[in-house]
């Protein structure tokens, strides 16, 4: 159905039930209301056990939500003609010591019902392209983390699915790894791909990422553009239960100060102090944030005035990292 | 293109493609062929049969006389020349032998003279055979000699092998003495590994195939495939489901779009690739060394494949459930092993009782004497009926002796009031006759079982004539008896045992022309009705009258067509002689000139044990191995199941002049009106603890519990191609009980075992979250 959402969710909840005779309860999902548009790259950010892929495995109907509803593609969750469209790679792949790369590709294609002839004209390209066509004879016990994953990857790719679901797709991969899965991505969005990736490595999301959205203990906090996230300027919560930053914050000042302590605070008013190191009665580093350069450039000059000598000065964007920490805290508070 | 089962497949063939990658298949693999490599230079050799065995000599001290008498005659004869062949020291031990023969009383300890004799003279006849000078044409010149002797003689000595001389001079004794040697096959059979060869075996090249297909190849498939292999094969597979099910790979199959319940149907099916690879490549090497090195093509082998494919299915179901509940190999293994304790031990008390406690106690004979209902089980006990105790009376002893105990009878000597009992011993390799003794009892006695006359020697048969004399068909006459049954009787032993070698004094020989040669095994029944009586002896079957001095006469003579030896239950009446054989096929021929008129099959998979006719001559029975009871009308040939009730339970009955009775359930036994068929009486004792835990414990749960153990017996019917099996190697009496293999009951308890299994596992797998 190409006129629907890749994902929506409306209060979807999952409560895991464990025991035979006492019955213990474990909500992992509490109401998670997510849309992901068709041809995004969307992030699903949060911690361990955060609820991540538990979201995964109720859309593929690996599990059954409790309530709400969950469609991918257009399909009830957990539906065949959904799943068929559907390119999964799962966090810590176990694939079958037996198989090679060339037999797992045939294996899983099979299962996604790929015929054989098919699978043998596109599996050499597609090892090609994982950077696995020399390995693609040898026994994937041989594989290192990293190539599994790559492998993974291929036959997530096998038979064309219109909506990718990624769990911790760099998990485990090496810089130069992580940055090929990257150029991946990119090439499938530029195809019209939907890719839908957990992760728990924050740059690489911030780095490929239209979109995301953190999950904290399976309630739904943000959901947001990447720049509107790390500006503070959030959107495109549909739940309510993310909360808007107060304060529009683009850039974070480290400044290493010699002066005063009393004046120091005073030149910096109301800015908001991230944190005060005192390296001796006069030396300080500080880190406070700023909206915009001219912000900056106002705050040397009250420094200088003030007679404080600025030993050292850095300035950075406030990353995807900061962002999410920031507003975990806010919900724990 | 979508093909629906495209995933599934996919499954099994990575199964496929998973064993053949498994070390352990190819340490199995190695293993095989290893072992077939071992027995593939197994073979055997035929070999004219020459020298004489211990055993073939029939009756020493008549051969003595016999070869004494020709020696001191003036006539040339093959005896004589025999006899002027021998050397001395043989010549005083067949003296010895005449002197035992002749004598007037037995004594104990001759027995073992009769032996030291008969084994002297055999080693010097095995001497005389290998003499190119043996034959003397003058000597042979009148007597008729067989076929093969006959083109021996025209080829000469000097054209002959060594083994071929020896053949021929054994023709040449055999002929001068045709009932002092029991039957032997012309060749003899020996087996053979690379250049060595064993001395040839006293069995037929038939024996060793039966011995092959009923024994060893069974015994083979049942322990190397079906324990050993299937121990292997579930630890070896127990790690399928639960692998499946690790995080990281089931989560990825089940995003996969396919059906879960045939996901887990196609790994349960797909783990069979380990086993089928191993037990289809020791199969097809069995079948290929069994076929090329002793010429038995035996496929019902190749379609044990399937069978012992099944038998792990049976065991891989609990094992793939445990591995699907619990996600461990381990548990898997211990909760698979405890089944296969659950279902040895339910197989195991029920095969128990029913060999120990309800088999034996199965009434297998029954006649009425003197107002008493007496029975014999198949434990081979002669029992009383006690109206008082409501219990049956045991009246004789367990038997012990060396082989098969084989019981003729009972029968009422009414002129004496005993009841008569032929009692013998048959070898359970089925190398030589039978040897019977006679017993009796009276009702003053408490029919307990004593020892009775000396019997002739060679019987084979006890019947009585319908004027209540006593009869033995030995092997070349009929005896009547005309002694006391009372009286007592001493006998000589050896070595502990009674041998019933000697005398028979009482019995006279009564066959008047030409005496046959009566072989094993030996049918015969006496019409009630007319004087007259039928033999069936192996494949020939002879009509005598009984004339008015008593004496019996050939009338009509048959042979029955049919490849092996056969046994045979007969019975006369009316028109019609009766001859149901061990093939299953029921015959019946004209009780005058004995020409065929119907040829029945009343049981297609079963063989007949008893055969009797009704006293009024109007109706045959035959009760068949599988317990089904027929009526055959003894003028029109018309069968049909006897409308009695327990059909499937019978094991015996007998027709008295009152009374059908009919043996059911065990130790029942139910008196009929003969003409109505309306029940007057049930004997029946009160059931003991052990029955009452067998019918109301034992038998129950072995219903409903799966019985792979049991499919070895499927094993045995594909391979010998037969639903019964006798007990030992002997095949011809079919008074013997035979189990019926049942050979698909177990296939039908593991399908529905399996089919509750898997619809278990498929509706966890559905409903649960992985």
């Amino acid at each position: 159905m190409p006129d629907q959402p890749a994902i929506e969710t409306r209060d979807l909840t999952k409560t895991y039930v464990e025991g035979w005779l006492r019955r213990k309860r474990q909500p992992a999902l509490k109401g998670v209301s997510l849309r992901v548009e068709r041809g995004e790259i969307f992030g699903l950010l949060g911690g361990n056990g955060a609820g991540k892929t538990t979201f995964i495995k109720t859309l593929l109907g690996v599990i059954r939500k409790t309530t709400g509803d969950a469609r991918l593609l257009g399909f009830p969750a957990g539906d065949r003609r959904g799943r068929k469209l559907v390119g999964y790679l799962p966090e810590n792949l176990r694939v079958p010591r037996h198989l090679t790369g060339y037999t797992a590709l045939e294996y899983y294609g099979n299962l996604s019902n790929v015929p054989t002839s098919v699978i043998r004209k596109r599996r050499g390209a597609l090892l090609e392209k994982v950077g696995l066509a020399e390995r693609a004879k040898d026994p994937v016990r041989t594989y290192s983390k990293g190539m599994l994953q790559r492998l993974g990857l291929a036959q997530a790719m096998l038979h064309d699915p219109e909506l990718f679901i990624l769990d911790e797709p760099t998990d485990g991969l090496d810089p130069l790894a992580r940055s090929h899965v990257r150029g991946y991505l990119t090439e499938l969005k530029q195809q019209g791909k939907t890719i839908f990736l957990n992760s728990h490595i924050l740059q690489e999301v911030e780095l490929v990422c239209d979109r995301v959205a953190i999950l904290d203990k399976g309630v739904l906090r943000k959901v947001a553009n990447v720049a509107e996230i790390t500006s503070g300027r959030s959107s495109g919560n549909f739940g309510g239960n993310g909360q808007a930053a107060d304060q529009q914050v683009e850039l974070e000042l480290h400044l290493d100060l010699t002066g005063d302590e009393r004046v120091v605070r005073e030149t910096l008013g109301m800015l908001p102090i991230v944190s005060w190191q005192a390296f001796s009665a006069n030396d300080f580093r500080v880190v406070t944030r700023l909206k915009e350069q001219i912000d900056v450039d106002q705050l040397i000059d009250r420094l200088r005035v003030a007679g404080v000598s600025i030993i050292g000065l850095s300035r950075r964007r406030v990353s995807l990292e900061d962002a999410y920490l920031e507003i975990v805290a806010e919900a724990a508070e | 293109m979508t093909f629906v089962m495209r995933p599934y497949l996919a499954i099994i063939k990575d199964s496929f493609r998973e064993a053949l990658a498994s070390r352990v298949l190819w340490v199995f693999t190695g293993v095989i062929a290893l072992v077939l490599l071992a027995i593939a230079p197994l073979g055997y050799q035929l070999d004219l049969t020459g020298p004489f065995a211990w055993g073939d000599i029939v009756d020493g001290p008549q051969l003595a006389k016999r070869l004494r008498e020709a020696g001191g005659a003036e006539q040339d004869s093959p005896a004589k020349r025999i006899w002027s062949l021998l050397d001395e020291d043989t010549h005083k031990a067949v003296d010895g032998l005449v002197k035992i023969g002749t004598g007037e009383k037995r004594r104990e300890g001759q027995g073992e003279q009769i032996f030291r004799g008969v084994n002297a003279l055999r080693k010097n006849l095995n001497k005389l055979i290998t003499r190119p000078d043996f034959y003397e044409a003058k000597a042979w010149g009148e007597l008729s000699l067989p076929k093969e002797a006959k083109d021996f003689v025209t080829r000469g000595t000097d054209n002959l092998s060594k083994i071929e001389l020896q053949r021929m001079n054994r023709l040449l004794i055999e002929a001068a003495f045709p009932s002092n040697f029991s039957w032997r096959s012309s060749d003899s059979i020996s087996i053979t590994y690379f250049w060595l060869a064993s001395d040839p075996l006293p069995f037929t090249k038939k024996q060793v195939e039966y011995f092959i297909k009923e024994w060893v190849l069974t015994s083979v498939m049942d322990w190397i495939v079906g324990v050993f292999g299937l121990i292997a094969a579930i630890l070896i597979t127990s790690t399928v489901i639960p692998q499946m099910f690790e995080p990281g790979s089931i989560t990825l199959l089940l995003s996969k779009p396919v059906s879960r319940s045939l996901l887990f149907t196609a790994k349960f099916v797909g783990a069979c690739a380990f086993v089928v690879l191993n037990v289809t490549l020791l199969i097809v090497g069995l079948w290929l060394i069994v076929g090329l090195r002793f010429e038995i093509w035996n496929h019902g082998m190749l379609s044990c494949i399937p069978v012992f494919l099944f038998m792990f299915l049976v065991y891989y179901a609990v094992s793939a459930l445990t591995g699907l509940v619990w996600k461990s190999a381990i548990i898997s293994v211990v909760v698979t092993v405890l089944f296969w304790i659950g279902c040895f031990a339910v197989d195991f008390s029920h095969f128990l009782l029913d060999e120990a406690i309800m088999g034996p106690q199965r009434i297998t004979r029954i006649i009425e004497a003197e107002g008493a209902l007496l029975t014999v089980n198949e434990g081979g006990t002669l029992q009383a009926w006690d109206d008082e105790a409501k219990q049956w009376r045991s009246a004789s002893e367990k038997r012990d002796g060396p082989g098969i105990p084989t019981l003729d009878g009972p029968f009422f000597h009414d002129a004496s009031k005993h009841l008569v009992v032929g009692l013998g011993f048959r070898h359970p390799f089925g190398g030589s006759a039978q040897r019977i003794s006679l017993r009796v009892s009276d009702a003053a006695g408490g029919w307990k079982l004593g020892e009775g006359p000396p019997v002739p020697t060679g019987t084979a048969k006890f019947l009585i004539a319908n004027d209540g004399s006593l009869l033995a068909i030995a092997a070349d006459n009929i005896f009547r008896f005309q002694g006391d049954l009372g009286a007592k009787t001493s006998s000589v032993r050896i070595l502990g045992m009674r041998l019933p070698m000697l005398g028979g004094a009482d019995f006279q020989p009564c066959l008047s022309g030409e005496r046959p040669n009566f072989s094993d095994p030996v049918a015969a029944a006496f019409d009630p009705v007319q004087p007259r009586l039928v033999i069936c002896s192996a494949n020939d079957l002879y009509l005598f009258a009984q004339q008015g001095d008593g004496s019996f006469r050939e009338v009509a003579r048959q042979s029955l067509a049919s490849k092996d030896k056969q046994g045979s239950a007969v019975a006369i009446a009316g028109d019609l002689v009766l001859v149901a054989r061990e093939e299953g096929k029921v015959l019946l021929f004209s009780a005058s000139d004995l020409s065929l008129k119907h040829e029945l099959t009343l049981e297609a998979n079963s063989q007949p044990r008893f055969a009797s006719v009704s006293p009024d001559g109007y109706q045959f029975g035959v009760v068949f191995q599988n317990r089904f009871l027929w009526f055959i009308d003894a003028q029109t040939g018309a069968a049909r199941r006897a409308p009695v009730s327990a059909q499937g339970e019978i094991s015996g009955f007998a027709w008295t002049g009152e009374r059908l009775f009919v043996a059911d359930y065990a130790n029942r036994v139910v008196a009929y009106d003969p003409k109505s068929l309306a029940r007057e009486r049930v004997y029946r004792p009160a059931l003991s603890r052990w029955e009452l835990a067998y019918y109301y414990a034992i038998e129950p749960l072995y219903a409903i519990f799966p019985k792979p153990r049991r499919l070895h017996k499927t094993v045995q019917y594909l391979i010998t191609g037969k639903r019964t099996t006798d007990l030992g190697l002997f095949q011809g009496d079919l008074t013997l009980q035979r189990e019926d293999l049942r050979p698909w009951q177990p296939v039908q308890s593991g399908l529905v075992f399996v089919g509750v299994l898997l619809v278990v596992a498929c509706v966890y797998m559905e409903r649960h979250e992985f």
